[in-house]
């Protein structure tokens, strides 16, 4: 035989462990799902038993979806509503803000020529470097002189004060386009502004869509800042109102409702990857000047 | 339609760079005036200052009778062809012509009807019609082109400039969409300030050429006047291709009139002149001519290389002595150039003989253009 069918056939083996390590991501989704399908003393039984492989639905139960979201908070369907309508002003909003401002702020970083550029250009790299817990207590304090506890404002305002990461991305897109579109659009008529809006953001839609998956996921999955600054019931989170329902059912006693409610705060998450994945290859750039 | 008047305008960068000094300049309403140099004299910095895409350091800038020095480029009332079109990718051909159009919707008083009305009328003459709905993307090199100059013409603005537009085309389509622009600009009487590096361009495009060289501009003229009466060694060598031929040496008195002995060896009789002394002698290639080794006194050649283009044809030729390292280049009509390794003596006829002062970039000294 020659060489080539031989290292394709040992380059095979590699697979063996490609494998493994897909099934060891994937494990903990199928548990979910599998255990959100059992009934009660199923799942209990399964849990019990220690046993990785001890659930497989084979008389599902779709209907512990409803019972889960029923039982969300105190007020039947209420809880869950309150939660998920939370969820979604504040992840929208968050996306909106966040590329708004990360792109406005990232294109006069590439563009703008102002005194201090660098200075501060570093400086807002540096912020990336500071680890959130850092800031937690100074920010609660600020919040709360504003009487923002307890509102969604405090996750929602300071998306639209950019975020280091994305300004960063938007600066090296931006840098890279070239100069002679923003000068064509000097001498079309528009002023700063309008060339950001009318040109630069339609160009940069890819980073556009980076942002607002990561910034989708991070926001709606987000726990510890709706925790740290949303009490009352009606203010929760689906993230924080998922932990009330652990702690309410005492434990682990219904864990097929928890993993029903987990699957349905995840579905999202899956859908905005999806979705925005043609944005990723799509290159809007082709076509700008002859090259 | 405008003038543009330029009086002792200058650029200088941050950092002390001087890129432009003192160019005054008048472009008359409806010219079509083309800047012209090797890259880094100042032209497109000078286009870009019009353009209002630079800050003037020095000087006063006006479009029509209005100083705009410290006006923004968008109310200067000017359009701008960039070398690489700058077509903006995510708008159709359609939107990429009433972009500006749309900006100044309400300053100039115009429907949206009115609007696609002139997108029409500008596709049309400029053939780009059927590209309406195409994206940059989706087109030739030469369609981008004529977008690009539809997107200025669409504007009817006072001033055209165009910057190095024919540099991303090939060859062919680069001498024809040369012949287009010139019967554009005829047919719209518009005014044009046009910046390329190619002499060959400038000289037929433009009206008038300004030659510039290190920031300054060396010489304003009709292409022939330039071509016929440079004013120094550099526009001498910058305009016409191949370029012209220098030699260095004196102007004596001879039996007939003054004559120019090259340094190598050699003379050639010159037409009248007052000067004398060290002096360059520049020869146009297509004014060079040749005389038998025996009889004639000019100096020793021998023909290195023959290159004929069908219709006409160059010869390089070798000063023999002195070295025999100074290249000189004729051109003249396919046939009658002379043979590889042949040795002539080098004689020239009287309208393609310049002298120009000894140095660099010395003046011309004469003789009168004929």
């Amino acid at each position: 035989m020659s060489a080539v069918s031989s290292s394709m056939r040992s380059s095979r083996w590699w697979y063996l462990p490609m494998i493994a390590g897909a099934v060891a991501m994937i494990f903990p989704l199928w548990w979910m799902l599998a255990l959100s399908l059992e009934t009660e003393q199923r799942a209990g039984a399964a849990l019990a038993s220690g046993s990785p492989f001890g659930a497989f639905p084979t008389d599902p139960q779709f209907s512990n979806y409803g019972q889960a979201m029923e039982e969300v908070g105190t007020m039947p369907w209420w809880g869950f509503i309150d939660a998920l309508s939370n969820s979604i002003v504040v992840t929208v909003l968050v996306v909106v803000g966040t590329i708004l401002s990360s792109s406005l702020v990232g294109t006069a970083f590439a563009r703008l020529r102002f005194r201090g550029r660098r200075p501060t250009f570093v400086l807002m790299l540096a912020t990336m470097m500071l680890p959130a817990q850092v800031t937690m207590i100074p920010l609660f304090i600020l919040f709360r002189s504003l009487g923002w506890v307890d509102t969604l404002l405090p996750l929602i305002v300071p998306a639209f004060f950019g975020s280091a990461f994305h300004i960063f991305m938007y600066r090296q897109f931006v840098a890279q386009l070239p100069e002679a579109l923003f000068e064509a659009a000097r001498l079309d008529g528009c002023g700063w502004l309008e060339t950001w809006w009318r040109i630069i953001m339609p160009l940069t839609r890819p980073v556009a869509a980076i942002t607002a998956v990561f910034t989708f996921i991070f926001t709606w999955n987000d726990f510890l800042l709706p925790l740290i600054y949303l009490h009352s019931e009606d203010q929760a989170t689906l993230a924080v109102a998922l932990n009330a329902f652990r702690t309410q059912f005492g434990g682990l006693e219904d864990v097929h409702l928890l993993m029903a409610l987990s699957v349905v705060t995840m579905i999202p998450c899956v859908l905005i990857f999806v979705a925005a994945q043609r944005q990723f290859i799509e290159g809007l750039g082709a076509g700008a000047v002859k090259g | 339609m405008a003038s543009v008047t330029l009086e002792s305008i200058g650029k200088i960068y941050p950092g002390g760079v001087r890129a432009v000094e003192g160019v005054d300049l008048h472009i008359a309403d409806g010219e079509f005036v083309v800047l012209v140099g090797p890259s880094g004299c100042g032209k497109s910095t000078t286009l870009r200052m019009v353009a209002g895409l630079e800050d003037i350091s020095e000087g006063t800038l006006r479009i029509g009778d209005r100083v705009v020095n410290e006006v923004a480029a968008r109310d200067r009332d000017v359009a701008m062809v960039f070398q690489n079109y700058a077509l903006y990718p995510h708008l159709d051909v359609r939107r990429n012509l009433s972009f500006g159009l749309e900006r100044r919707r309400r300053k100039l008083g115009l429907s949206r009807a009115d609007i696609a009305g002139r997108v029409e009328k500008t596709a049309t003459s400029l053939g780009i019609d059927s590209l309406l709905d195409r994206f940059p993307r989706q087109l030739s090199g030469g369609q981008r082109q004529r977008v690009a100059v539809g997107r200025a013409l669409v504007r009817d603005p006072a001033v055209f400039l165009l910057d190095e537009p024919l540099s991303n085309l090939d060859a062919r389509l680069r001498v024809e969409t040369r012949a287009e622009l010139r019967v554009l600009h005829r047919r719209l009487e518009a005014t044009m300030l046009y910046v390329t590096h190619d002499q060959e361009e400038a000289m037929s495009l433009g009206d008038r050429l300004v030659v510039m060289h290190e920031g300054h501009v060396q010489q304003v003229g009709s292409p022939m006047d330039v071509y016929r009466c440079p004013v120094n060694r550099f526009v001498a060598s910058f305009v016409g291709s191949p370029a012209m031929n220098m030699l260095e040496g004196g102007i004596v008195d001879g039996d007939r009139g003054p004559v120019f002995k090259v340094s190598s060896g050699g003379e050639i009789t010159l037409p009248p002149i007052e000067h004398r002394g060290p002096a360059v002698l520049g020869l146009r290639p297509e004014s060079i001519g040749f005389e038998p080794e025996a009889t004639g006194r000019g100096p020793l050649v021998e023909i290195d290389a023959v290159e004929r283009y069908g219709d006409r044809g160059d010869a390089w030729l070798r000063l023999v002595d002195g070295g025999g390292q100074e290249r000189l280049v004729h051109r003249g009509s396919a046939v009658d150039l002379p043979a590889e390794g042949l040795r002539v003596r080098l004689g020239a006829l009287e309208e393609g003989i310049h002298v120009f002062e000894s140095g660099s970039n010395g003046r011309r000294l004469g003789p009168e253009p004929l």
